[in-house]
């Protein structure tokens, strides 16, 4: 099998992952923050050691402004319906995910928010397009930064720049860049970053994370149990035990933390040269076949997007899958970003490569293509 | 009673507190542990914390208000080790 869908969800996953989730429940698998037995507290020891990690790695500045959630899409939603309000004005880009989109139009269509959407092609406009659209009641400016659909890089740092200078709340959804380009939350002027954990970090499915600058303080989107101040009908006011209601994904936030540190190991340029490196390789191949189109082809990275003339998107995927060729096919979730990129009716097949990909894959994968 | 020996306990927000008092403390080469607090002792509901010699009360007060982990309560004796 050749899996090159590692944008929906990274795999396999390192054998570092995999040993601590098993770990993890036959041994210290316990309801964290919870009870007062061995058991909790080391579930309870475990996360913390993640929020640390996470921290760390983003520079967040402090581990108690890490929570999780189930995926980003949650970490998404949470920030973006517990910070804006009605009469508030947001700004999205042209490529965002319907993690995004959706949260943002459903606030729209009630009538508690207004957006606008900003341009990101070309790349270098990115930052004046948005900026011409930041009014008064402007509160936050939530993005992508690194699209689903190809390997093209927004550049947040210039635009976390014009949100402090504005005093717009600025959010960045990191499901694809987290574990392929570095993050810097301090530096990148980034108030909330929100991550996936089963993608460019190497957990497992079942959690996802939000950091938070300091003094970002949403309100929960889910209320509930979280072990502290019972007999308060509210939920704490402080991060992360806010927004952790209910029972914590303890395995899942295991793997994230094992992840985390398998990332640090192979050294974040070294995952970045080799995403690139296959990306050349395949760019070169399928730019020698007639009739297809790659898109961003200029933007090396973990991400590569192409159509071919006449053929579905879908069509191509279901012969890859035929063979043991894993692609995804379609529109992504992505209506925004397909029509920014004028992708055909039916979408277009998307190829995203992880560290456990080799370049000697292609000769497999263009054999196959070359068959339909 | 030797005060050397005596426990205090700090009452924390969360767990979360609790564990980055702990490793505060532990970095700072103090001892603590975390407790779960009796319920009936907090005005809130459940509520943990860290046990320490009291001998260290000022290191450990130094430490926390320095890294801005908010103390409910600072309450004499220690609590059962988790």
């Amino acid at each position: 099998m050749i899996y090159l869908d590692n944008a929906a969800t990274t795999f396999p996953k390192p054998l570092s992952v995999t040993k601590e989730v098993r770990r993890c429940i036959e041994t210290y698998c316990g309801n964290p923050g919870r009870s007062s037995h061995k058991l909790a507290l080391e579930a309870s020891e475990k996360i913390f050691s993640c929020r640390e990690s996470i921290s760390d790695f983003f520079s967040v500045g402090a581990p108690e402004r890490v929570f999780f959630t189930l995926n980003t899409t949650y970490a998404l939603n949470t920030v973006i319906k517990g910070l804006l309000h009605r009469g508030d004005h947001v700004l999205i880009s042209d490529m965002e995910h319907n993690s995004v989109y959706r949260p943002v139009f459903r606030l729209a269509r009630d009538r508690i928010v207004t957006f606008d959407i900003f341009r990101t092609h070309p790349g270098e406009l990115t930052v004046t397009s948005a900026e011409r659209l930041v009014g008064k009641k402007t509160k936050m400016l939530v993005c992508t930064h690194c699209p689903n659909l190809t390997s093209a890089v927004l550049p947040i740092r210039e635009i976390g720049r014009l949100c402090r200078q504005k005093g717009v709340i600025f959010a960045v959804d990191a499901a694809q860049s987290a574990g392929h380009i570095p993050i810097d939350m301090e530096k990148d002027n980034i108030d909330v970053l929100c991550l996936p954990g089963h993608k460019g970090l190497y957990g497992i499915q079942g959690c996802g994370a939000v950091c938070l600058a300091e003094g970002i303080v949403p309100d929960s989107l889910v209320e509930g149990g979280n072990g502290i101040n019972s007999f308060e009908g509210g939920m704490p006011d402080f991060p992360p035990e806010r927004f952790e209601s209910g029972t914590m994904p303890t395995p899942a936030i295991a793997a994230l933390d094992e992840g985390v540190k398998e990332i640090k190991e192979i050294g974040i340029d070294n995952i970045r040269e080799h995403e690139r490196n296959l990306f050349y390789t395949y760019r070169e191949r399928l730019e020698s076949i007639r009739g297809i189109k790659i898109y961003d082809p200029e933007a090396p990275g973990a991400v590569l997007l192409f159509s071919v003339d006449g053929i579905p998107s879908e069509r191509i995927a279901a012969h890859l899958a035929k063979h043991g060729i894993c692609v995804r096919g379609g529109y992504h979730c992505s209506a925004l970003g397909h029509r920014t990129l004028a992708t055909p009716p039916g979408g277009a097949v998307r190829l995203s490569f992880g560290i456990f990909n080799k370049t000697e894959e292609a000769d497999t994968f263009f054999s196959v293509l070359s068959d339909i | 009673m030797n005060r050397s020996y005596e426990l205090c306990t700090a009452s924390m927000r969360s767990m979360t507190y609790a564990l980055k008092a702990q490793r505060l403390l532990e970095a700072a080469g103090v001892y603590s542990y975390i407790v779960k607090l009796d319920s009936s002792a907090t005005r809130r509901g459940c509520a943990y914390g860290i046990t320490f010699y009291c001998a260290s009360g000022d290191t450990v007060r130094r430490i926390l208000r320095s890294e801005r982990i908010s103390v409910s309560q600072y309450i004499m004796g220690g609590g059962e080790k988790i």
